[in-house]
């Protein structure tokens, strides 16, 4: 049976050859960068943190909220790494459990932005007109906006919880990706070969799910990991404000906002959550710009000097 | 020999790259006379545009010069870089194939003229202003004031690339280099730039470099041509000759594949292959592989370029005796 | 087009979106309830007490109605009174602005010399040592979480001896050395009057915050700098440039008035930044602001206060943004052309 397997997978080898050539390049070029060397490791380690949080946190029903009040506001030391908060809880442990917040808050706005903004980009940038204004104004107005404040606003009036967080900071997030689709829609429209397909009667749908949208999608997926990170600094940023998470829960920026009561006495309080969320976000941001050097067009050999 | 003004002696030229080091010049040898309009044909890749960087010491940073000397009114341009401050823009100059890429976007046409204007020949702000309308009188724009005015999106291909020229002749140079210059331009456009060249070519005794892929601006423009392969000089010599009786294969088959009327109906002779890859070229005579006539000794060494009669040489094992 | 049709379509647009953003704001409020309601919270408070609190905001007339009536009101000048404190809130909020403004400017002049210089700095030694370590300086800039940085950067500064980590200014200072309020931005107002104590403990006191404000919008503008500065150095034009002969002074400025129309728009839209992180520096800081200002509002609930925030800063916004686009088209000539069509 496995025989069988081998020859399958052999053959689709040997058929796609070149073009696994070429990726394999192109990810050797990106791991010769040391700094995108560095964001797809920090990447890792994040999931792996996220997947394996309970296996990996010294004191995994600490990092999920029960007290430990005799060893209250401890310094960084053998037993707790990182110290402990104001209820005697391992930081290190809660930040390992923060992780899985960060990315949660990652992947759903993200998605949610995606969902919403990728549709009303194409049918904006394809059909234009009278869709396209409408649709295009309605972006204009939350993009001319600082869309944090508006997030803030919403949350502030939904409740604090980190869903109600979550939903506000969705909201505001989709027409981005709206501008940025519908205007990759609008220069791919104009091309030579989405004439060709018009003219051998496909249909409009099928042109923009086969034709359109894959080619718009690489300054999108540039754009939504750079976003992840972003949201990461939004949600904290939210959280801290006591407008996300409820208090208990291990978000970094929660956490954050508890220490900076002590700052000046129990600096690690504040300094371990506060670095969590910078290295979030810097993995994030690293593997964006990696991802940027990976699209574009390869091979930009340099002309001159 | 007293008039020449350039002169190319073996010039070889490397790529460093990704994938390998791409041997882009093998050997480049060719001569330019004072008052000549001289030709470099070839396909893309051919070296053509690499050979006038070269001349003019703008190589990318991933260019290694392997050897050999660009002589330039009796001093070798390779050997000392300052020379470089002296002489570019100003004793050599050079024009680029797309016009309107070759003028910066933000900048009036007037600052960027003026600018090379003051630099090179020293005149003060309204002294080079008439200097300048002079020099567009002279390539033919109507109307030079608003050409002046205006930023270079303005202005149509034609018309950019006369302002390239304009630029290029203001400081009274020896050799202009002009690469490609019509191949972005209408045709209509293109006779009258390639007319323009001729006249200053007469006017000014400005010595022309010409090059380009097409044998047509070859023919109308050039006293002497050299034909390109791969970073090979295949054949050099008087543009009558190369083209009416030309001697290497390379050249054979580039002047066969020109269409015909009298083929209507056939199918278009072409020349079999790819032109190669640098990284990895053929050895020896790099045309080998797509050659009718090719013998063994042709991908083993080199030829030479020959001189078969005055000024006609061509670098092909067949003039050899004894092959 | 001209630039003058150019301003007066943005001025339209300004005020649609003034419009739009008041509104969205509005529903919001009432979304969750009335304003009263809310803001009261379960105060114990009688039905008929809510009920004449309703009806002296005007809160029993049907919604457009409301919303018409603020609007106009607005436009007046009566942006209505803070639920928690009273006062005016047109008046608390351009109080507290000045010394936001302050902040800001300070900080975005800074960013955008750090930035520019390290983004230089990474073109000339592009792929070498010295352009890995300004890119991962430039792409921890934008990760750094600003309330975090400026905790840390407060840590340090204790730590050394450095006391101006609160306020404005040093209270003690302000009594022995008072100063007029003119601008309201402190620098400017000491500097004016020649008191130079008050000018350098205001100046020590805002140093941290702008820091802490710059690192985003200096990362940023240096990633954008050489990002656009390698873009162009491969134009054509440079290499024609070059082959004439120009010094490499006046190829510089060839290559920088290019690069510096993508970084303007990096600036510009870096403005949303430095307003919500102001917030957020404010608040660490202990500065006066409308950073404060809209913690506080937020966090009562304190509808008028929150609408005029929103207002105000959408306003302010626009402005930032239409004078960023006229130096745009100012710098690259084409954008008015292509606006045009």
């Amino acid at each position: 049976m496995s025989n069988l397997i081998k020859k399958r997978v052999n053959k689709w080898l040997m058929e796609h050859e070149t073009v696994l050539k070429e990726y394999k390049a192109a990810f050797l070029s990106l791991w010769r960068n040391p700094l995108t060397k560095m964001g797809l490791i920090l990447m890792g380690v994040l999931i792996f943190v996220a997947i394996f949080a309970p296996y990996l946190a010294p004191y995994p029903e600490q990092g999920l909220g029960k007290s430990n009040m005799e060893e209250r506001l401890q310094p960084p030391g053998w037993r707790h790494l990182m110290g402990t908060d104001y209820y005697g809880r391992d930081i290190l442990s809660r930040i390992i459990f923060g992780t899985r917040i960060a990315l949660f808050a990652a992947v759903i706005v993200v998605a949610f932005a995606l969902a919403i903004g990728i549709p009303t980009g194409l049918i904006a940038g394809y059909y234009g007109g009278k869709i396209d204004e409408i649709i295009m104004r309605v972006t204009d107005l939350f993009l001319a906006f600082p869309a944090l404040l508006l997030a803030m606003v919403i949350a502030a009036f939904l409740g604090r919880s980190l869903m109600n967080a979550l939903i506000a900071l969705s909201v505001t997030w989709w027409p981005w990706y709206t501008r940025i689709i519908r205007n990759t829609v609008l220069s791919i429209k104009e091309r030579d070969y989405v004439y060709a397909a018009k003219a051998l009667g496909i249909s409009d749908w099928k042109i923009i799910l086969f034709f359109v949208l894959p080619n718009s999608l690489a300054p999108i997926i540039v754009q939504a990991t750079i976003d992840m990170g972003t949201v990461i600094l939004a949600e904290a940023g939210l959280a801290f404000l006591g407008l996300g998470s409820k208090a208990g829960s291990p978000d970094w920026g929660l956490m954050v906002y508890e220490g900076s009561a002590y700052i000046t006495t129990h600096w690690w309080y504040s300094f371990f959550p506060g670095l969590a969320i910078f290295i979030g976000v810097l993995a994030f941001n690293l593997l964006g710009d990696a991802l940027r050097e990976f699209l574009d067009p390869k091979m930009r050999i340099r002309r001159w000097v | 020999m007293k008039d020449v003004l350039l002169s190319v002696e073996d010039l070889y030229l490397d790529f460093k790259t990704y994938e390998g080091i791409a041997k882009v010049l093998d050997g480049i040898t060719f001569e330019v006379r004072k008052g000549e309009i001289f030709g470099i044909v070839g396909e893309s890749g051919s070296g053509k545009s690499v050979t006038a960087l070269s001349i003019m010491g703008l190589l990318p940073r991933n260019a290694i010069i392997r050897g050999g000397r660009i002589i330039f009114e009796g001093k070798n341009l390779l050997e000392d870089k300052s020379i470089y401050n002296r002489i570019r823009g100003k004793e050599i100059t050079m024009i680029f194939q797309n016009p309107s890429s070759s003028l910066n976007p933000v900048f009036k046409v007037k600052d960027q003229m003026l600018n090379i204007i003051a630099h090179h020949l020293g005149y003060q702000e309204d002294e080079a202003y008439e200097y300048a309308l002079d020099l567009l009188k002279k390539v033919e724009l109507p109307d030079p004031e608003r050409v002046l005015g205006s930023y270079p999106f303005e202005l149509s291909g034609g018309m950019a690339q006369r302002v390239m020229i304009a630029m290029a002749i203001s400081t009274k140079p020896k050799l202009l280099i002009a690469d490609e210059p019509t191949t972005a331009l209408d045709v209509t456009i293109q006779a009258q730039i390639l007319n323009l060249l001729k006249r200053l070519n007469r006017d000014l005794n400005l010595t022309i470099i010409i090059i380009t892929h097409d044998l047509g601006v070859i023919s109308y423009m050039c006293d002497k041509v050299a034909v390109f392969y791969a970073g090979q000089v295949m054949e050099i010599g008087k543009v009558e000759e190369i083209l009416l009786e030309p001697n290497h294969p390379y050249t054979k088959a580039l002047l066969k594949a020109i269409p015909d009327p009298k083929w209507r109906g056939k199918s278009l002779p072409y020349i079999a292959g790819d032109v190669p890859i640098l990284i990895n070229p053929p050895t020896g005579c790099r045309f080998n592989p797509r050659c009718e006539y090719r013998k063994p000794i042709c991908s083993e060494k080199k030829p030479k370029l020959i001189e078969l009669n005055s000024g006609h040489l061509s670098a092909c094992w067949l003039n050899e005796r004894g092959v | 087009m001209k630039l003058r049709d150019f301003i007066i379509r943005r001025l339209i647009f300004s005020i649609f979106v003034i419009f739009g953003i008041s509104f969205i704001t509005f529903i919001m409020i009432f979304l969750v309830g009335d304003p009263v309601t809310v803001f009261l919270g379960h105060g114990g408070y009688s039905e008929e007490d809510i009920e004449r609190l309703k009806r002296t905001y005007g809160l029993d007339k049907p919604l457009y109605v409301q919303y018409v009536n603020y609007m106009v009101k607005l436009f007046m000048g009566d942006w209505g009174k803070s639920l928690r404190t009273g006062r005016p809130v047109l008046n608390e909020i351009i109080v507290n602005f000045m010394s936001t403004f302050e902040l800001i400017v300070f900080s975005s002049i800074i960013a955008f010399l750090i930035g520019l210089y390290l983004g230089v700095l990474s073109v000339k030694y592009e792929n070498r040592l010295v352009d890995h370590i300004v890119r991962f300086i430039s792409i921890s800039g934008v990760s750094f979480p600003s309330f975090w940085l400026g905790l840390v950067l407060m840590i340090i500064a204790v730590n050394f001896g450095f006391t101006a980590i609160t306020g404005r200014i040093d209270p003690y200072i302000k009594e022995v050395y008072p100063f007029e309020t003119i601008t309201g931005m402190y620098l400017v107002d000491t500097l004016i009057q020649g008191n130079f104590p008050a000018f350098f403990s205001a100046l020590e006191h805002i140093i941290l915050p702008a820091l802490t404000l710059a690192a985003y919008p200096a990362g940023s503008i240096a990633r954008m700098v050489r990002a656009s500065m390698l873009e162009v150095v491969d134009e054509y034009y440079i290499l024609a440039a070059r082959a004439s002969g120009l010094p490499e002074k006046i190829i510089d400025r060839y290559i920088l008035k290019n690069a510096i129309g993508p970084t303007i728009t990096i600036a510009g839209l870096n403005f949303a930044y430095y307003i919500i992180g102001a917030f957020y520096v404010e608040w660490i800081f202990a500065r006066q602001g409308l950073g404060r200002l809209a913690g506080d509002a937020l966090f009562h609930l304190d509808y008028p206060v929150i609408m005029g925030i929103t207002v105000f800063v959408a306003i302010f916004y626009i402005i930032v943004n239409l004078i960023v686009d006229i130096i745009q088209a100012f710098i690259d000539p084409r954008i008015l052309k292509e606006e045009g069509s």
